[in-house]
């Protein structure tokens, strides 16, 4: 099933939108509600996406779209016009709904009217389903529902997220929606209006409003203190960022071992060469280099999504605002910064949450510098090569603090480059930046595996299609022709280089040598880089595989004492520190990653912005790594 | 509202008229309609935007939004 499409979402039979403010429980009323066979897809032509699943009791079949969390229907932004569009069958493509679901926080009742209203002045069936009624009660509030019923005119129903509690009565009543109770008048649209409306609403139901959430109050005391809040981020990110390094490595090392002993297996078993080559390096180096990052890439979602589900990322991102500021965007950007340091695929779509589409584009194109999981790997062989490993900068590990410089430097890139593009090309339309704080709440472990589940297996099956399809591309280019006549002789090692020198790969390697020769990239590490665009991981498959034609027992040392072979450098170490230097600052800005640029096109509804990425980024790549490379040949 | 210091009470009188009407709609959706009484909360450090208590829920806002919020001292 995939996980995301591009056609429009056709419903069979009817269908019930469900709206509802951000903090409101509304996703998890929709897992429930779906039992997560949900897809995910864009509005025809745009980049608000919304989410279907279906309910079914055997008989009737009913599809469910989770709307965006709204405060209200009256839009603020490009992308909220769109949903109200939808809402009111002006939108092409995609038919109104039949009924409407507005899922509403007890705790918030009185403002959540509001919305209530709003969705009844729409015409359409509507019912509502109550949340956090055990957080009202907890809180000294109490509300009667049945009550609140008979006030709106519309079927209310109790529902307990995370207890999956009122679920089914749910499911029944929305299979039943033709026969919903409708109010006999609508409610007033004008302010004052409304504001009555409201009151007396909340009095038939005979609300009790809750008290003041007293733990949340405390937590956040310390958490937004001007000393203690910053203290406690610092250590949040401090945790978060080590999970990339530290934590994954032990499951990351098994993962290794693991494919290293598969390798062995066929290389031991399948008798032909060729075929034994071709399934011990391109298919299982291929798929385990993908599959030696999910332990890193399902640690860092899970952090994420246990931090949001917490309520600390609301925090985390008013803490940011200020620093974001800086770059003209808000705290919300943070947190889609801070997905792209696993992957900046989720990292872009986590833009969404970004109202405004000018600072959710600058996001976008600012995120992949985000230095991304993928880069690691790269960033772990050049800077072994580069510098040794018992060096030490006072009391810290020199090749440590390298990896901290990559790391900051594509950071500050990323901010630097949001900051331009909000400055220039993309300057008005910014929208107001507002934030609700949520209770701080116990995260339900359904919600969250199916938000760690999900990009898990997106992550999976493209990046894992898209490496494997590369690694293997790049295997036959390396490896044909086979030239079996003109290697009769020779012994394996030189046979290997010999084919390697000859392959398909090297013409294209030595086609493009010119454009990257001033930065002392020779044939080989340019097939290694056309490799990359595919996935930057790809880049250490390739280097792996040249290495190993040249010198099969040791690798590790052959990439050391790569050699130019030809042109008026022959002779010369090839990963000198100018140019080991060089092609690390390349991979800190370059564009590669065709996923990126995929999932850019599909957030961004044109090629243009793709396209300007791949290019802009390329020139700025490039003129990166010529001044490191220059700066480091005069240091030394 | 942005004056308000902080851990004061105040009510919501009304919304600045100057403000686009979208972005009205947007704070009374937010529960900022008069009569509403709001507090002053916490500042964010580094010169961050204010979280203010409207009615049940906390809200973070920048000067912009919560300049646009006319309050009048509690009686």
């Amino acid at each position: 099933m995939s996980c995301h499409t591009e056609q429009v979402l056709t419903a069979d039979g009817a269908t019930v939108a469900i709206l509802g403010a951000p903090n409101a429980g509304k996703s998890s009323v929709f897992n429930h509600l779906t039992a997560l066979r949900v897809r995910t897809a864009n509005y025809p032509g745009v980049t608000v996406t919304r989410s279907l699943g279906h309910v079914t009791d055997g008989t009737t079949r009913l599809s469910v779209v989770d709307l965006p969390g709204t405060y209200g229907l009256e839009p603020v932004s490009p992308d909220e016009r769109v949903v109200a569009d939808h809402l009111a069958g002006r939108l092409d493509g995609a038919a109104p709904p039949d009924a409407l679901l507005v899922v509403v926080d007890a705790t918030t009742l009185r403002r959540s009217l509001r919305l209530v209203a709003h969705a009844l002045g729409t015409g359409v069936p509507c019912a509502v389903a109550l949340t956090m009624t055990d957080g009202l009660a907890r809180r000294g509030g109490s509300i009667d529902p049945e009550a609140l019923g008979r006030a709106l005119g519309v079927p209310v129903h109790v529902v307990i997220g995370h207890r999956g509690r009122g679920v089914g009565e749910l499911r029944a009543s929305l299979l039943q929606w033709p026969g919903w109770e409708r109010p006999v008048v609508p409610p007033p649209t004008d302010d004052a209006g409304l504001a009555a409306w409201a009151t007396s609403v909340t009095e038939r139901a005979c609300y009790r409003p809750a008290g003041p959430d007293t733990a949340t109050e405390r937590v956040d005391r310390v958490l937004l203190h001007p000393v203690w809040g910053l203290v406690t981020f610092a250590a949040v990110m401090t945790v978060f960022f080590q999970t990339v390094f530290t934590v994954a490595a032990p499951l990351q090392g098994r993962v290794e071992q693991l494919f290293a002993w598969l390798g062995d297996v066929v290389a031991a078993s399948v008798p032909h060469p060729v075929l034994a080559d071709l399934v011990g390096t391109a298919l299982i180096g291929g798929v385990g280099g993908v599959l030696v990052f999910l332990p890193q890439i399902v640690l860092l979602f899970l952090l994420l999504t246990l931090l949001e589900g917490v309520g600390y990322l609301s925090r985390a991102a008013i803490l940011m605002d200020r620093v974001m500021a800086l770059s003209g965007l808000d705290g919300r950007a943070f947190v889609a910064m801070l997905s792209s340091v696993a992957c900046a695929v989720p990292g872009i779509m986590a833009t969404r949450t970004i109202p405004s589409s000018r600072d959710r584009l600058a996001t976008m194109l600012a995120a992949p510098l985000m230095p991304c999981s993928a880069r690691l790997p790269v960033y772990v062989l050049l800077v072994g090569i580069l510098v040794p490993a018992e060096a030490r900068v006072g009391p810290f590990g020199a090749q440590g603090l390298a990896m901290l410089v990559l790391y900051v430097l594509g950071a500050l890139s990323a901010m630097v480059v949001a900051s331009l593009l909000r400055a220039t090309a993309l300057r008005r339309g910014g929208l107001p930046f507002y934030l609700e704080l949520p209770p701080y709440r116990v995260p339900t472990l359904r919600t969250v595996a199916e938000q760690v589940w999900t990009p898990a297996r997106t992550f999976l099956r493209k990046t894992g299609t898209i490496i494997l399809a590369a690694t293997l591309v790049l295997w036959a280019l390396m490896t044909f022709p086979t030239r079996d006549a003109e290697t009769a002789g020779m012994d394996d090692a030189a046979a290997a280089a010999y084919v390697l020198d000859h392959s398909y790969a090297a013409g294209l390697g030595r086609a493009v040598e010119p454009v990257f020769a001033p930065l002392g990239f020779d044939w080989r590490i340019d097939v290694g880089l056309v490799g990359a665009m595919a996935a930057r991981e790809v880049f250490v498959a390739t280097l792996g595989q040249i290495a190993a034609a040249e010198d099969p027992e040791d690798p590790g040392d052959a990439l050391q004492q790569l050699t130019w072979t030809s042109g008026d450098r022959a002779g010369e170490p090839l990963l000198t520190p100018p140019t080991t230097v060089a092609l690390l600052v390349f991979f800190v800005y370059a564009m590669q990653c065709v996923s990126t640029l995929a999932v850019l096109r599909r957030e961004s509804a044109s090629w243009r912005w793709p396209a300007l990425a791949l290019v802009g980024y390329g020139a700025l790549a490039w003129v990166m790594a010529w001044l490191a490379r220059t700066i480091t040949a005069a240091l030394l | 509202m942005t004056a308000l210091p902080t851990g004061a009470r105040a009510t919501v009188a009304a919304l600045d008229p100057a403000l686009a009407p979208e972005l009205r709609g947007r704070l009374a959706d937010l529960g900022f309609e008069a009569g509403t009484v709001v507090r002053c909360v916490r500042r964010a450090p580094l010169g961050g935007p204010t979280v203010f208590q409207v009615g049940e829920a906390q809200l973070c806002l920048r000067r912009s939004l919560s300049d646009g919020v006319l309050v009048e001292a509690p009686r």
